[in-house]
């Protein structure tokens, strides 16, 4: 893994790895989210995805990247914390395979996608953003037919006190009808200019060819963002809400208030913690309230260490509510009581141990690894780091991590439950 | 034991039949960390109409009984097999379909313990009255889960006009009703009639040595006594007619709609015909349908679909169907607008040379690509419909399919296959 900079603000991350068949390419732009942004970027990831200067059409956009081997183009926008991320990827069929230069061809493909959008005057397209602005909005409407999308949404709302770290990643109809093909463009030609860039190609890859490639993208300098973490004060209340919905099954979504950051000293106590809770076929969730009470199908618990924000959620029958709920209680209250056996925090070990590993068999997980390291490079846990901290964790340090749990939010998903559906018993 | 080395991709393929009649596949990946492997059983939720072993009349089991077989191999007398392979730091699972159930795991550490639990617990059944009433429950929740995920009501909703009265029409999970009719009497039965070595294969794919792991499988099962071989009587796959067009409401933001063709001309019978033409009739599709047909760029540009469009063509050795499907605001517009490209294929610009390949080239480049995945590829072979042939000889086949064969596939399914048409509105 090399790293090379380009400009302020601008790296380009090498990793050479030989074992996967795939050459894969990423640039991530960030910045601090925003409401006043976060419409605008989201229909930028659209519009780069569909068309641009070179291939006007969609037509002529997929068959060049047919015509590739398959190679892909996708983008996507995510949040890190106080970070909103967009992220340009594409992957390739390794040359060697196919006799054929994908790898200069498809970052070449990139610089038009970046540097050549489709423009008339100094606006996007407007007929091409009205459609893409549409897609944008039936997208958003229908994301909530997945209701534990839904749930997670309305919980985070429940949750977060900063309005714009409760916004969700992709936006919302609201952010996204007020956006014009005007607005649009010129805030693309700022986040060009401004945002933090990191560049990663994984695969097996000649370093110093990557680097001319990307040497002559243009990228001007600027500065680096290093404010990541988001973090909120505790509030006395639990907000909480309850809606009644048309659906068989009912969730119930817990929100915590998390006070370990990536890298502090708790960071490897609260992964065995959740492990044990509701991260594995072992935890205490599981095997309590789905395998021995028979109450839920899906109950897991999951955590942010960049929002402060920790989550159990469980897919119930609403009759069952007080029941499920109370239990789930009583199994974080035993991991505060340290009611767990030394084998069981060891086997979360090693799951946890194993799991590490098994992520690097896959390029994405790998580039988002050298991503954590990209943003916080100080707090960056390196394999053997990783490794030595997480067998230093010991049952008081999982008891007080567990204890600083402190529930903020409930969010329940009453299902009124179709009669055809009822157990007929 | 054979071996086979594809130059294409690199990868060289173990392969054996034990004495007991058990398929295993070794695929060994040296500079990968984990170990997977998969224990399939050719027996789905489509199985439900059979002569148990040792019977000689044909049963029907209650719909979901193989999934719910699959949620029950887990637990054993001494507790769940889940939290055996957490004490070796492994993931497992298990998945039913149509006509498969798999159970797997995946482990950096204690590949060889991994192996021999995954077979053991698979070869081993447990199930007692207490034990079958408690999952009655949690599998309740998992068909209530889905009932409520409008995708998979669009997919379920069209196979079940598209194929009344047949297994296809039901939920692989069965529905509560059917999932408390079954017994323990009833999973011992499914058990022995189809968990057999002979009707199984397993695919193991890792860091491993090659020669202990493949020692190691054979004493295992070299150390079990099973009964004789024999075919499985399964009832011929039947459907009544299918119902051309139906429509459900449900809490959606936009209308989904979904077309279906079912495929009622016969199947080739060798296994390299029957890839070809399952091949073909996926290309055909893309060359009408795919995003670098004009037919898509015209439909996206008028707002008809937008990326949530979607086709996909599925074939087993019973039954074989295409399906589109999208998210849009006009059904009844698309729908004509799709049933049109079907009859006029033969004069559509994109059914060409040219464009044909380009999508090869395409298929070529996403085949490597797809070799990333040790699940994507253990799946594949999990499939055994194809014989002799699998997975690493798929470039080659490729190779031979040109338009002329495209036409000749397709000119046959499009001619005798059935329409139907289904729509989720919002309510």
């Amino acid at each position: 893994m090399a790293e090379y900079k380009i400009a302020d603000g601008v790296k380009l991350h090498v990793i050479n790895e030989t074992k996967f068949k795939t050459v894969r390419i990423m640039v991530r732009f960030r910045e601090k989210i925003s409401e006043k942004n976060l419409g605008k970027r989201v229909i930028i990831s659209n519009m780069l995805e569909t068309t641009n200067a070179v291939y006007t059409t969609g037509k002529d956009f997929s068959r060049k990247l047919s015509s590739l081997f398959g190679a892909t183009f996708t983008t996507g926008v995510s949040k890190k914390g106080n970070q909103h991320i967009l992220s340009i990827n594409m992957n390739v069929v390794n040359p060697k395979f196919v006799n054929f230069d994908t790898l200069g061809e498809a970052i070449s493909f990139l610089k038009t996608a970046l540097f050549e959008p489709d423009v008339t005057g100094n606006a996007f397209t407007p007929t091409i953003f009205k459609r893409e602005q549409t897609n944008l909005i039936h997208y958003l409407e229908s994301m909530n037919d997945d209701r534990a999308y839904y749930a997670s949404r309305k919980l985070a709302n429940l949750f977060f006190e900063d309005k714009e770290q409760a916004l969700p990643s992709v936006g919302t109809v609201e952010l996204i009808e007020r956006e014009t093909p005007e607005a649009v463009f010129d805030y693309y030609q700022k986040l060009l200019k401004n945002n933090a860039t990191d560049i990663f190609v994984l695969g097996d890859v000649d370093e110093k060819r990557v680097v001319e490639l990307f040497s002559d993208f243009g990228f001007t300098d600027r500065t680096a963002v290093s404010d990541v973490f988001y973090s909120q004060l505790l509030t006395e209340k639990v907000s909480v809400l309850t809606e009644k919905k048309e659906t068989a099954q009912s969730l119930l979504q817990l929100g915590y208030h998390l006070e370990v950051n990536y890298g502090d000293v708790d960071y490897m106590a609260l992964q065995v913690m959740n492990g044990l809770l509701g991260g594995f076929a072992h935890s205490k969730l599981f095997a309590n309230v789905r395998e021995k009470a028979s109450l839920a199908y899906s109950i897991s618990s999951t955590f942010d260490s960049f929002s402060g924000f920790f989550k159990i959620s469980a897919g119930i029958d609403a009759a069952n509510f007080d029941r499920a709920k109370q239990l789930i209680f009583d199994q974080l209250l035993a991991l505060q009581k340290g009611d767990f056996t030394s084998h069981e925090m060891e086997q979360t070990k090693t799951m946890l141990r194993n799991t590490y590993f098994v992520s690097k068999d896959s390029p994405s997980n790998n580039i988002e690894l050298e991503f954590v390291k990209a943003l916080i490079p100080e707090r960056f846990l390196t394999t053997d780091r990783f490794l030595s901290l997480l067998t230093e964790v010991s049952k008081v340090d999982i008891q007080r991590v567990a204890s600083h749990l402190i529930l903020q939010a409930e969010y329940f998903m009453e299902g009124l439950i179709l009669q055809d559906m009822k157990d007929d018993e | 034991m054979k071996t086979k080395f594809y130059e294409k991709t690199g990868e060289t393929l173990f392969s054996d039949v034990l004495s007991n009649g058990l398929t295993v596949y070794y695929l060994p990946k040296a500079d990968y960390n984990r170990t997977y492997g998969l224990f399939t059983t050719n027996f789905g939720s489509l199985d439900t109409t059979f002569i148990p072993r040792g019977a000689t009349e044909f049963q029907t089991f209650p719909e979901g009984i193989a999934h719910f077989l699959e949620h029950k191999l887990f637990e054993k007398e001494d507790g769940d097999v889940m939290y055996k392979f957490g004490a070796l730091g492994a993931q497992t699972n298990a998945f039913t379909s149509f006509s498969r159930t798999s159970y797997l795991f995946s482990t950096r550490e204690n590949s060889y313990e991994c192996t021999q639990l995954l077979l053991d617990f698979v070869q081993k059944p447990y199930f007692t009255k207490e034990n079958v009433h408690k999952e009655q429950g949690i599998i309740q929740q998992e068909i209530q889960m889905y009932q409520d995920d409008s995708d998979f009501r669009l997919f379920a909703g069209l196979l079940a006009k598209m194929y009344p009265e047949s297994p296809l029409a039901a939920d692989i999970a069965g529905t509560p009703a059917t999932i408390n009719a079954i017994t323990s009497e009833d999973l011992y039965q499914n058990y022995e009639t189809f968990y057999h070595p002979s009707n199984m294969n397993l695919f193991l794919t890792g860091p491993f040595d090659i020669n202990k792991m493949a020692d190691f499988v054979k004493n295992n099962q070299e150390n079990k006594m099973f009964v004789k071989i024999e075919e499985i009587k399964r009832q011929p796959f039947q459907a009544e007619n299918p119902h051309s067009f139906d429509q459900i409401e449900l809490e959606v933001a936009m209308p989904k709609f979904a077309l279906g063709l079912r495929g009622e001309d016969e199947l080739p019978k060798s296994s390299k015909e029957l890839l070809i033409y399952k091949l073909s009739n996926q290309i055909f599709l893309d060359l009408l349908f795919g995003r670098t047909s004009e037919r898509y760029e015209k439909l996206y540009n008028v707002g008809l679909i937008d990326d949530s469009f979607g086709f996909s063509f599925d074939l087993e050795k019973q039954f074989h169907f295409s399906i589109l499907t999208a998210d849009t605001e006009n059904p009844e517009k698309l729908s004509q607008a799709l049933q049109e490209a079907l009859k006029s294929y033969k004069i559509d610009k994109d059914f060409s040379v040219e464009h044909l390949d380009l999508l090869k080239r395409e298929m070529l480049g996403d085949y490597f690509s797809s070799l990333n995945s040790l699940e994507y590829i253990a799946n594949q072979f999990a499939s055994e419909i194809y014989d002799d042939l699998n997975f690493f000889d798929l470039p080659e086949i490729l190779e031979k399919i040109t338009l002329d064969v495209i036409e000749k596939h397709a000119e046959k399914f499009i001619n005798e296959m059935k329409l139907v048409e289904f729509t989720i509105l919002p309510k």
